[in-house]
């Protein structure tokens, strides 16, 4: 073990090499996952009018849930709200992408779905926006993970995820929890 | 007290090590497996 000042000094350059060795790796992992593999925090700026989006619009009642359009994209508008999520269930295909879509009339929530890397906040005045792909099949949960008031803790909905052959849009393209 | 300078750095490079293989263990077996988001 070095007694000497300079010994000392060397000994502290090697590790500090080590620690920014490790960070490098560690960012290189996180990078590596954004770019290969298409894993990246959501970022979407859309703002919204928390006060209406309830009356017209895009997140008007009978535009939520999950709507399948011409060009065959599936998109599920949800609504986090105080203290629940409208619709509370929604159906999603496996395998295919998927864009969620979130806004909130009153307080900051926050959603993620078990099992996934799906993880945003839902701020009023905005819209949240994720991509991702379904791998896998079943009922998975969606919490409210940002504490929004005293029912923040029973705040939750259910993503279910079928199989692409089960997933089947009615007429105007939309597919519910309720039909099948 | 010769001995325990030496051993210093031995602990603290098991226990970086220990920690780094935590951190890709549930990088690559959890995080990963999630797939993609964006």
């Amino acid at each position: 073990m070095p007694e000497t000042e300079e010994g000392i000094l060397r000994s502290e350059f090697r590790w500090a090499v080590i620690a920014v060795g490790l960070v490098s790796v560690i960012m290189i992992a996180v990078i590596y996952a954004g770019l290969v593999q298409h894993i990246n925090p959501p970022s979407n700026i859309e703002t919204i009018d928390p006060n209406t989006l309830h009356l017209t619009g895009e997140f008007s009642e009978a535009n939520l849930g999950t709507f399948v359009d011409a060009t065959g994209q599936v998109t599920s508008r949800i609504v986090a709200t105080q203290f629940t999520f409208q619709p509370q269930c929604f159906v999603v295909p496996a395998n295919r992408p998927v864009t969620l879509r979130f806004a909130s009339p009153d307080a900051i929530h926050g959603i993620l779905i078990t099992g996934t890397n799906v993880n945003t906040m839902v701020v009023p005045g905005y819209i949240s926006q994720v991509h991702t792909v379904f791998t896998k099949t079943g009922d998975l949960l969606m919490p409210c993970h940002e504490y929004c008031g005293l029912g923040h803790s029973q705040m939750w909905a259910t993503v279910r995820v079928v199989p692409e052959d089960e997933f089947k849009p009615n007429a105007v393209g939309r597919v519910s929890c309720a039909s099948g | 007290m010769r001995e325990v300078p030496r051993g210093a750095l031995a602990l603290a490079g098991l226990a970086v090590g220990i920690l780094l293989l935590a951190w890709f263990l549930i990088f690559s077996f959890v995080f990963l497996p999630r797939g993609m988001v964006g």
